[in-house]
């Protein structure tokens, strides 16, 4: 299923804060994150997710430092920041709510990824 | 708030870590291709190149996605504004003339604009540099009549330290000169503050040692006490922090020092001595006794209106106290910075401002005529313009690129005219500190506000430069220049910009002559030989100290000082005039009729009076008659002239005899007596005071020791100046009489060469001045020629490819403009002849300078028409016909 270059546009930065929820990640772990949640349903470009990430960055919701692990190659790590927290629960909202009016008009039959899960009342 | 703080720091690193940046989004990139790379390796089995290529086609353009990166870290922006600015650069030297033309016209603009910004800044500043200095302020009285100061005001001040509430610790002071004289160093005349203590409480600034003023140094019976400042203790002391409790002897006075101010106090003007103001005003009539200032600080809360109203009501009872002062005397209240510069007045407050206004806008009469040039340069980009429209750059685009162009040029100008600025401030304060008084609290130097001023200047004139041209170049016609990529034929000066160019011309022409004027003189003076061996004279100013009685006996007391002087080895002779040879007093004076003067009428000559054996001391050739004996004293009327005075006369051979007198003298009394000539003798020193004195009459008249109070002294040596000459000669007139003083004691090659120092920086000025303007008009008559060509490239081939002479050709497009060109120059020339007319030029020296200009115009236009004119003669038939008619 091709899902639309808009609908992709739209959803990277709340994926891409989401992830990085999880923890620490760098960009090619981050689009492997991708596909392994999406289960291969969002095919993004490799490459647009480096201004996604500047973007972030520039905007304060995410910090980038550079490390070498284990395996030796430098590589740039991002950080979500409590902005991006506070970014990503905004975000949460509002796809909710797009959600929620979507199932109204289709009948409940939509089914966002786990990335999307409701927001607990204290986020 | 903390998001705010984010992006500020991340556009900073952007701004100044671009590189660093742009190296990890490479790396960044490269890494995650690897990646994806190995992946495909490993998973799919593919060899590393075939891997590579399919990974770098699943991560997609990494050149567009760095672009976007760039644009997502807000630095798009940045690289076109970099680019722009490369560009700008390029243009710059791309096209050398436009640059040297603009950059020296911008640099003199700004330098004008920010030197005046600076010191009209500095003079309106209304705070002293000490702690509240804004409420420090002057007290005078003014009279309705003459509107001067009456400042015999020793009565008011009694009274207004009692009952002024809105003005605290009321101050009184005067300026003596005095000798002073210690143990370590020659006396040295000084200027010494007599002031009330309160001065120290206004100026609220502890000493650096020992202590300052107190009331009690007031009193009449107090051991005479002096403070000094932090100048005079480095020079005079060598900064001895044993000083204090010393005696020194101020003019007749054995005084001790009390105390030692820091550094850079000057308090009230420029002083570096003060001791207690001890008047007792029982002791003076009313509106009589020395003249004093006075100040003091506004109380907490009241404004100087405040101030003003209270003084008014006591100043009007002391007035009216008085009924023998018939003026009305009114009292005025006034910061202290503006009384002691002489800008009481609100309409000269207001003239500096609307001066530094006006010489800020000479950057922006240049910038619209650097506009004109940037213009012509613009319409011969008018193709790339359009393409570039045409591929989606927006017209703001367009624009900031001009701007961006123009900036290039304007800031580079801002800072070759910063540092001019930088010259001239420094040249412009050594002059005043050299003259005399120079205020405490000024500086000149340039200061951030004016470098920000500097640079707000160029950005406006990049504005104008920039934007203006090219918001006419891409307006309405821009979509119809796609089809003039070639010819440009449609392209128009527009008759606004051929007036300017017009009017430039004539500023040149109308300026010119007054600068050759001013050059041709100042090369004079600096090849002007003096006609007598100045390096063996050294001359110095003997004047009174200010003690009481000072002026007794004078006569007896400055024949002593020569007497001594004379008898000091090396000395061949001393003698005295009332100014430095050369440099006399202007006097107006009438001719008998009967000397038969070449011109009717009032002359203005210089006047000097003089020791007897003071044209001799000089060595002066006597050219006819005798020189000054016993027989000449102040109140014979027997004059010596030089030779430039009789020149006045129709017949010079016999200038023996002729009478003159004062012209503006009344019909009886001393000055409508005649004065005789007895001497003529060559003109001398040789040096020309300013432009245009060489060869100035001057009259000498007899004087003895006692009729000048101030007497210029000129010492002749035998041999060379010994080093220590101002030193041994103050020594000897302090030993002869203290309250005699030997001040600016310089040898006279010196003195010559101040002032040719003054007048070749003069010269400077006026000459970068000059090849701005000229430079700025070569290049407007360039434009002018060139545009003339681009629209006339049709007919220029055709006339060419029909046999057409070049001479009849040149001369059929040219003649227009060369037309127009001819009005600027007359209209120039008109300007020119007035303003010779005000200032007394006659007509012949005038047509000649105007000759020389029109010459020098013909050269300037020809030269800058060469380019055009050999471009004109290139243009080959098949192009021109291959353009828009």
């Amino acid at each position: 299923m091709d899902i639309s270059k808009d609908l992709i546009a739209a959803s990277s930065t709340p994926i891409v804060l989401a992830i990085l929820a999880e923890g620490d990640s760098y960009g090619y772990a981050i689009i492997k994150r991708v596909r392994e949640l999406s289960e291969g349903r969002i095919e993004w470009t490799d490459g647009m997710l480096y201004p996604v990430l500047h973007r972030l960055e520039r905007l304060g919701h995410v910090e980038a430092r550079w490390e070498v692990p284990d395996s030796g190659r430098r590589r740039k790590y991002y950080r979500i920041t409590p902005g991006g927290l506070a970014q990503l629960a905004e975000d949460r909202r509002q796809w909710q709510a797009v959600d929620a009016t979507l199932r109204g008009v289709w009948g409940g039959s939509l089914s966002f990824s786990p990335l999307l899960a409701p927001v607990p009342a204290d986020a | 708030m903390r998001g705010t703080g984010h992006r500020v720091r991340a556009l900073w690193r952007a701004l100044w870590r671009s590189r660093q940046l742009e190296a990890d989004m490479r790396d960044e990139m490269r890494l995650h291709i690897e990646l994806e790379a190995e992946r495909l390796e490993r998973l799919h089995g593919l060899d590393a190149r075939e891997a590579r290529r399919q990974a770098c086609v699943r991560f997609g353009g990494v050149e567009r996605f760095k672009e976007e990166g760039r644009e997502a870290r807000g630095l798009r922006w940045l690289e076109t504004a970099s680019l722009d600015a490369r560009l700008g650069v390029r243009m710059l030297a791309k096209h050398r003339w436009l640059t040297l033309v603009g950059g020296v016209a911008m640099a003199v603009a700004i330098a004008l604009g920010a030197t005046a910004f600076e010191i009209v800044g500095v003079l309106l500043r209304p705070a002293l540099p000490l702690t509240d200095g804004e409420r420090v302020v002057a007290i005078k009285y003014i009279t309705s009549g003459a509107g001067g100061a009456d400042r015999r005001v020793l009565h008011a001040f009694a009274d207004w330290r009692r009952q002024l509430t809105t003005v605290e610790q009321l101050t009184a002071f005067r300026t003596v000169q005095h000798n002073l004289v210690t143990s370590s160093a020659a006396p040295e005349a000084v200027k010494v503050a007599e002031i009330t203590a309160s001065a120290f409480e206004v100026a609220r600034t502890p000493p650096l040692a020992g202590r300052y003023l107190l009331a009690s140094d007031e009193q009449e019976s107090a051991a005479p006490v002096v403070v000094i400042g932090h100048k005079l203790w480095r020079a005079r002391f060598a900064a001895d922090p044993g000083v204090v409790g010393r005696t020194v002897v101020l003019g007749e006075t054995p005084t001790t020092i009390v105390g030692i101010m820091p550094e850079g106090f000057g308090f009230p003007v420029d002083h570096q001595l003060w001791t207690p103001l001890r008047l007792n005003p029982s002791t003076y009539p009313a509106w009589r006794g020395p003249e004093l200032h006075l100040f003091g600080r506004l109380a907490a809360g009241a404004s100087i209106e405040q101030a003003e109203a209270e003084l008014s009501g006591t100043g009007r009872r002391v007035a009216d106290a008085h009924p023998e002062r018939p003026e009305r005397l009114q009292p005025v209240v006034l910061p202290f910075t503006r009384e002691h510069l002489e800008l009481t007045d609100p309409a000269i407050v207001w003239a500096l401002r609307a001066a530094r206004f006006l010489v800020g806008a000479l950057t922006l009469v240049v910038a619209v005529n650097l506009a004109i040039l940037l213009y012509a340069r613009t319409i011969t980009r008018l193709g790339e313009i359009a393409v570039r429209t045409a591929l989606g750059a927006s017209r703001g685009r367009i624009l900031s690129q001009l701007f961006v162009e123009a900036l290039a040029l304007t800031l580079l100008g801002a800072a070759v005219g910063l540092v001019f600025a930088r010259v001239a401030l420094r040249e412009v304060e050594a002059l005043a500190v050299a003259n005399g008084s120079f205020p405490f609290w000024i500086r000149y130097e340039l200061t951030p506000g004016t470098v920000v001023y500097a640079l707000a200047l160029a950005v406006l004139a990049a504005v104008i430069m920039g934007v203006l041209p090219g918001l006419k170049a891409t307006g309405a016609r821009l979509s119809a220049n796609l089809q003039e990529l070639n010819g440009r034929a449609g392209t128009r000066l527009g008759s606004a910009w051929t007036t300017l160019i017009v009017g430039q011309v004539a500023i040149a022409v109308a300026l010119l002559p007054a600068a050759l004027y001013v050059t041709w003189h100042v090369v004079g003076i600096e090849l002007t030989s003096p006609t007598v061996a100045i390096d063996q004279f050294v001359v110095a100013n003997l004047t009174l100290g200010g003690e009481p009685g000072a002026g007794v006996n004078l006569a007896q007391r400055q024949r002593a000082v020569i007497d001594r002087l004379r008898d000091e080895p090396g000395v061949a002779a001393v003698t005295f005039s009332s100014a430095v040879p050369g440099f006399g007093g202007d006097r107006r004076i009438e001719l008998d009729p009967a000397a038969n003067p070449r011109e009717a009428g009032a002359v203005d000559v210089a006047s000097f009076r003089i020791a007897a054996d003071l044209l001799t001391v000089y060595g002066t050739r006597l050219l006819a008659g005798r020189q000054f004996d016993a027989r000449d004293t102040a109140t014979s009327r027997a004059a010596i002239v030089n030779r430039s005075f009789a020149a006045l006369l129709a017949r010079p051979n016999e200038a023996l005899g002729v009478r003159f007198k004062d012209a503006e003298a009344g019909a009886t009394g001393r000055g409508a007596e005649w004065y005789e000539v007895v001497g003529v003798v060559e003109d001398f020193p040789g040096f020309p005071r300013m432009p245009g004195s060489g060869g100035e009459p001057t009259v000498y008249l007899p004087g003895a020791p006692g009729d000048l109070s101030i007497a210029v002294l000129s010492v002749r040596f035998t041999d060379s100046i010994p080093a220590d000459v101002a030193e041994r000669f103050r020594l000897i007139a302090a030993g002869v009489d203290p309250s005699l003083q030997l001040r600016r004691i310089v040898p006279l090659a010196q003195f010559n060469q101040e002032l040719r120092s003054l007048w070749r920086a003069t010269a400077w000025a006026v000459g970068i001045m000059t090849l701005s303007v000229l430079l700025l008009s070569a290049a407007g008559v360039q434009a002018l020629l060139s545009f003339t060509i681009a629209q006339r490239t049709r007919e220029i081939g055709i006339r060419s490819a029909l046999g057409a002479q070049p001479r009849h050709l040149l001369l059929g497009i040219f003649g227009r403009a060369m037309r127009q060109l001819g009005i600027g120059v007359l209209v120039g020339s008109l300007l020119s002849l007035g303003v010779f007319a005000a200032a007394g030029i006659g007509f012949g020296p005038a047509a000649a300078l105007l000759l020389t200009v029109a010459a020098v115009m013909t050269v300037v236009a020809s030269l800058a028409a060469l380019g055009p004119a050999r471009r004109s003669l290139r243009i080959q038939t098949v192009e021109a016909l291959r353009t828009e008619g």
